[in-house]
């Protein structure tokens, strides 16, 4: 492990910022083989790339050593806990931009970046906590970041580089701004409020006030303290009835400095470019501007690098249960989660007790993000090895809904059931079923046994190989589970493998748009269809019966009239016989 | 025969569907298949709800036994003749375009274009014959399969086939160069660029590759048709959500078919949102239709009531 250095310098780059700018500034864009919107990446990319190469470039006298992207958490954070109408005014991104936030956290990827984010915390939040680290190991920062939010984090060994501006920010700069110098911004916040963020703070105080106030009574707590001693009676009054409100907006615009961080600062070290990673992801966005000028300064790309020959060999590599885990204890479940973020795709597989969603309980679940890797979370068994049902789903819940990290299944549209049961509603879903139902629709069956033996040359173990049949089936819950284990991880193994050659085929075939225009809209909404169900009315139908009962008897007494015997209609055989030997009717029609 | 419909009825339906229903919401959950047809369309099991005869009264008579629940209503919203105007744009029929734009009733124009009458002056019979026609064309029937429908001579038929393909050149050409294609390249594509595999079409023997040959003219009439649904219904439960209509569900699909359960004194605003976002698929960044399409509401207490 390499030591942090007093002339370290770290570059902490608010990467959500720079998507929400991109997205906004830039023109919609769309990749020409599939469709998918890639304007945000695109602006995203040109920015990074620009600001990398500006940092390292001979004219900036603080090069960095270090360099990270950090992005919010994807979901709701600890300040919706504090108060809950925090950020309630934002609308959900665009339809358009949720798809691209995949896309992003890759390209910080491509760049050989480190992307980073935690659960639970904004982005500043992060910046602080590291900003704190950093300063503690004696090094400096140089945070990225148009956010006033962040100007509370300026102090010595700390820049603020506004880049919509171009230009750093200066002490003038904040007080300008806040009336105020940096350590007492958090104060003014608390006391003005911010609109965008739908921080409350106190009504009727601005900026301007707020600033002459924290500058008369030195910070917010002391101001609420003595808020009898002012004169105005208005101003004293609100301030007296709205305390409460000042001080919850004081917890919601300090940044947090101490956020439970899982990235070490050496692992921000600044590495070289990766070329064949990065001309490879921008090839596969089809950012053919930015590739060119990308060779242009990293040059040409290495013929046939070592990456590509592993990747063939992954190919080749047959399926086999040497990589499938079992989950014995509920802490593994970690590792794999982290493999799913990093990739930001995951192939998931329920098992369970029922082939009827709406009724079916969880026995296990399986999940592979990495080719011929896959594991088995087993909670429904009649074992001692079972895990804690709710334990495991609120382990897997925020990743299961995180909309940054597709989830693939086979027939996804039973899973999403089931797991919408059990109180989770998978987001940013893929099916392998569909896929081979828009390449292969009249060529073959879709389900994954087929699919397996045709594209993967593989025979899969069959369901019954598991539960055996007729009087000698036993229930899933009740099978071995190192077995159930093999079953099941193969499951997720051969979708995450039918995954990647499928979306391959539909690009070269360009008929990805039909999949996702067409079929995966289509999962959610016939999932709330089959969910919501129809009410029927069971006494009409018990009568109905009864009407077609006699009907039917009715048309069977003519019928045995004519036949002049009793025989069984239903049968086509015998129905034959009488008509064509007994009847010698032998040109009726067959109605 | 009826003795067979009924028994079918009675013993896939009436009989069975009790057995469906959940003994938790105590309502039935079908299951909709997205990729069980070779065309794009949807099927459905457990029950299979798009087998239910339409004709028929007993067919009727099931589907009463769908019900809304207290206070509420059913809505259905049914493309009108959407195959008919998909074939329109997609050969680009001229004379059906046109009284598709001035919503003229389609059959009888048939009629009177290949029994050569005038508009006003086709009788029923001659708009029934006509119908048979336009159905089986989409269906891509035989001059065998027509004579039998309409129960005329194998020569009257052919003669019916001749004056309409004489009438609707474009029709002709479509089902020629659609074959052609799917010979050449073993598959067909719909409006919207979704592929149908007929692996069959070059066998041997006449009677499968006529039998594919059919399907595949049909399959981008059908296909187009369950695409348009498809972009409609996604239309719609973006709409229910953007105003944040929690108390009306969509419930079921049955292919040109939409039924919803509303709040009974919403029906009429919920009834405009759904036919205003049906129609407006016309036009879309995937496909704009040279005709409109036009959208059939009906209300009622169940299903059976609606058609």
């Amino acid at each position: 492990m390499s030591k942090i250095q007093k002339n370290d310098h770290f570059y902490l780059i608010d990467g959500s910022g720079y998507i929400f700018r991109a997205y906004y500034a830039l023109p919609p864009l769309t990749r020409k083989s599939d469709g998918l919107p890639t304007g945000a990446v695109s602006g995203f990319c040109s920015m990074l790339f620009k600001l990398l190469e500006d940092s390292k470039s001979d004219s900036n006298l603080q090069k960095p050593t270090h360099f990270a992207v950090i992005f919010d958490s994807a979901r709701k954070t600890f300040r919706n806990e504090i108060y809950n109408d925090y950020k309630a005014n934002r609308a959900e991104a665009p339809d358009d931009l949720a798809p691209q936030f995949e896309y992003i956290r890759k390209s910080v990827l491509a760049f050989n970046l480190p992307s980073v984010e935690l659960l639970n915390y904004e982005a500043d939040d992060l910046i602080a906590t590291y900003v704190n680290q950093i300063l503690e190991k004696g090094a400096r920062v140089t945070i990225v970041s148009s956010d006033k939010d962040l100007m509370q984090l300026y102090k010595k060994n700390v820049r603020i580089y506004d880049p919509m501006k171009n230009k750093f920010i200066s002490e003038d700069d904040i007080t300008k701004k806040f009336g105020v110098s940096s350590n007492q911004v958090i104060d003014v916040q608390s006391l003005a409020g911010d609109s965008s963020d739908n921080v409350p703070g106190v009504p009727g105080i601005g900026v301007k006030t707020a600033a002459e106030l924290i500058k008369k009574y030195g910070t917010l707590e002391k101001l609420l303290d003595s808020a009898d001693e002012i004169k105005q009676n208005k101003r004293r009054q609100t301030l007296i009835e709205n305390k409460d409100k000042a001080l919850v907006s004081k917890r919601l615009v300090t940044l947090k400095n101490d956020a439970p961080i899982d990235r070490n600062l050496d692992e921000f070290k600044l590495k070289e470019i990766d070329k064949d990673k990065l001309y490879k992801f921008l090839r596969e966005m089809e950012f053919n501007r930015l590739l060119s000028s990308a060779i242009s300064i990293y040059g040409e790309p290495d013929f046939l690098a070592i990456k590509d020959q592993n990747e063939i060999k992954e190919k080749k590599n047959s399926i086999n249960k040497k990589e499938y885990y079992l989950i014995n204890n509920i802490d593994e479940i970690d590792s794999w989660i982290k493999d799913a973020e990093e990739v930001g795709e995951v192939a998931v597989d329920t098992e369970t007790s029922s082939l009827d969603p709406h009724q079916a309980n969880l026995i296990g679940i399986s999940l592979s993000s990495v080719l011929g890797k896959a594991c088995y979370i087993p909670i429904g068994h009649k074992s001692e090895k079972c895990l804690d049902k709710n334990s495991v789903l609120k382990k897997l819940k925020p990743l299961l809904e995180d909309p940054s990290i597709k989830k693939i299944g086979q027939n996804i549209k039973f899973d999403f059931i089931v797991f919408f049961k059990h109180g989770i509603e998978l987001n940013s879903i893929e099916d392998t079923m569909l896929m081979s139902y828009v390449l292969d629709a009249g060529r073959n069956r879709h389900n994954m046994d087929t699919l397996a033996e045709i594209h993967l040359d593989h025979k899969t173990i069959t369901f019954k190989d598991l539960v055996g049949s007729g009087k000698k089936e036993i229930k899933f819950s009740e099978v071995n589970i190192e077995k159930a284990k093999d079953y099941a991880a193969e499951d997720a193994d051969v979708t995450f493998r039918l995954y990647k050659k499928f979306k391959k085929s539909l690009q070269i075939e360009k008929i990805s748009h039909i999949y996702e225009i067409f079929e995966k809209p289509m999962i959610k909404i016939l999932a709330f269809m089959e969910i919501e169900g129809i009410k029927i009315d069971n006494k009409f139908l018990k009568t109905l019966s009864l009407k077609f009962q006699k009907k039917i008897e009715k048309i069977q007494k003519e019928v045995f009239k004519l036949s002049k015997k009793k025989f069984n209609i239903a049968s086509p055989k015998q129905l034959g016989e009488i008509i064509y030997n007994d009847l010698k009717i032998a040109n009726l029609k067959k109605n | 025969m009826d003795w067979r419909q009924l028994s079918k009825l009675k013993n896939t339906y009436s009989d069975t569907l009790p057995e469906h229903i959940n003994p938790i919401t105590k309502r039935v959950h079908t299951s909709f298949l997205l990729a069980a047809t070779t065309t794009g369309r949807l099927a459905s099991s457990d029950p299979n709800l798009q087998n239910i005869p339409i004709k028929s009264d007993d067919g009727k008579d099931i589907r009463k036994a769908f019900i809304a629940e207290k206070d509420h209503i059913l809505i259905s919203a049914d493309y009108n003749q959407i195959e008919m105007r998909i074939l329109a744009d997609l050969a680009d029929v001229k004379e059906l375009k046109k009284a598709f734009k001035n919503n003229e009733d389609i059959h009888s124009l048939t009629a009177s274009q290949i029994f050569d009458v005038d508009l006003k002056k086709v009788s029923e019979d001659q708009r029934r014959k006509a119908k048979a026609i336009n159905f089986g064309i989409i269906y891509g029937i035989s001059q065998y399969g027509l004579a039998k429908q309409i129960n005329v001579s194998n020569f009257e038929a052919e003669e019916f086939l001749n004056a309409y393909f004489g009438k609707f050149p474009e029709i002709k050409v479509y089902m020629d160069e659609t074959i052609k294609f799917c010979r050449k390249s073993g598959f067909v594509n719909n409006i919207f660029g979704r592929r149908s595999h007929f692996i069959s079409i070059n066998d041997k023997n006449y009677n499968v590759r006529n039998f594919q040959e059919r399907a595949a003219i049909n399959a981008p009439i059908q296909g187009s048709a369950s695409e348009i649904m498809r972009l409609a219904m996604i239309r719609l439960s973006k709409k229910l959500k953007e105003q944040k209509i929690q108390n009306t569900k969509m419930l079921l699909q049955i292919h040109d078919e939409l039924i919803f359960e509303t709040p009974k004194n919403e029906s009429k605003r919920i009834s405009k949102i759904i036919i205003e976002e049906m129609t407006s698929v016309a036009k879309s960044d995937q496909h704009s239709f040279s005709i409109p399409l036009t959208v059939d509401i009906n209300i009622g207490d169940n299903w059976g009531t609606l058609q």
